[in-house]
């Protein structure tokens, strides 16, 4: 149990730096094996948050300003149900 | 196949309730940005702007040997200095004195103070947003919304649109949506160049102008500065205007250092 909290602090960590350098080819896969992986990864809407914030916020932009936080937000609900029915995690 | 459930409950009430605090932190942060537009992007940019630092040390040399480090500074200085040899004596700055002398004849001889301050570019496109880079440059160094952003040559490419404390959102005059007052070709056609992305501008121009490929386009103040070069003339028979592309004399997605206009302000006539 403790192993598997340091493993999603660390990837959380690649996640966030992935983001923050623009590695989409690392952050992408790393986002969705994650979130298959962890019971309830939040960690992918804080990302999501965190890409916005970085690159597209911007009043002018509106709702895409937030594509970020809405796109990661929409597949963690997916996979969320997806787990749910093959009862997974 | 069948899968083992492995619990009975398919969603515990800690999920449900770790869901709907989720929720409220989403709401809650949309609301703050919504009152206090830049806050979390300041807050981001401060936290990323040492990554990129470090990324861009790195890229440009910051583990090579100090003895090649000092050989090279020693040849850019030699160069520095052959360069204003050459320029100093040529046509160029000649013509640059006479421009200087005729604004001050004609009473618009800038009066107001600027300078120019570079900047490193962390980040570019696409991660940094469609047309828009992150410069390392920010309100602790006079930078503003409105203020030019130059490649080297001076080129005009952009415009600061966010400042923060270290760092600028630049704004891409290519980008699709922006827009720019220039003077084409020898004549001096005046035109609006539009972003199409990817570093280019398009214009339309009278049909039986004389505007070729290669042509200077400036931008249309008194002090014309390069903007771009003619890349081509589309014609079509039935349309009065010719359709002008033409692109900055430097590959914008590469460069990694710009120039602010400090003091200046182009988003104001």
């Amino acid at each position: 149990m403790k192993e598997d909290v340091v493993i999603r602090v660390i990837l959380d960590i690649v996640l966030a730096v992935s983001i923050i350098f623009g590695w989409w080819f690392v952050f992408v896969p790393l986002g969705l094996l994650c979130l298959w992986m962890f019971p309830y990864y939040a960690e992918l809407i804080a990302a999501g948050f965190l890409y916005d914030s970085l690159f597209d916020m911007d009043r002018g932009l509106g709702v895409v300003g937030f594509s970020g936080i809405i796109i990661t937000a929409v597949i963690t609900v997916a996979f969320s149900v997806l787990k749910l029915v093959v009862r997974w995690n | 196949m069948t899968y083992l459930r492995r619990h009975n409950a398919p969603a515990s009430r800690a999920k449900r309730l770790a869901s709907v605090a989720l929720a409220v932190v989403i709401v809650l942060a949309g609301a703050i940005e919504w009152r206090i537009p830049r806050l979390f992007p300041s807050i981001a940019s401060s936290v990323a702007a040492p990554f990129w630092r470090t990324r861009f040390a790195l890229e440009n040399g910051a583990l090579e040997d100090p003895q090649a480090l000092l050989a090279e500074n020693e040849d850019l200085k030699q160069q520095i200095a052959s360069l204003k040899t050459v320029t100093s004596s040529s046509s160029l700055a000649i013509l640059e004195q006479q421009n200087a002398d005729l604004l001050a004849l004609l009473g618009r001889a800038t009066t107001t103070k600027s300078a120019y301050k570079a900047a490193a570019v962390l980040a570019r496109p696409p991660f940094a947003g469609s047309g828009r880079l992150i410069v390392d440059l920010g309100t602790d160094e006079g930078a503003a919304s409105g203020t030019p952003v130059y490649a080297p040559g001076p080129i005009l490419i952009g415009r600061v649109s966010e400042s923060f404390g270290e760092s600028s959102f630049v704004d891409l005059l290519s980008s699709p949506g922006q827009s720019y007052q220039v003077l084409i070709g020898p004549g001096g056609i005046p035109a609006t160049a539009k972003g199409i992305g990817g570093g280019q501008y398009t214009a339309q121009v009278p049909h039986d102008s004389t505007v070729a490929p290669g042509d200077i386009v400036s931008d249309s103040t008194l002090h014309d500065k390069a903007f771009g070069v003619v890349i081509s003339v589309n014609t079509d028979p039935s349309d009065p205007f010719d359709s002008v592309v033409f692109a900055p004399p430097v590959d914008i997605y590469d460069i990694r250092w710009v120039l602010l206009g400090i003091g200046q302000d182009i988003n104001k006539p």
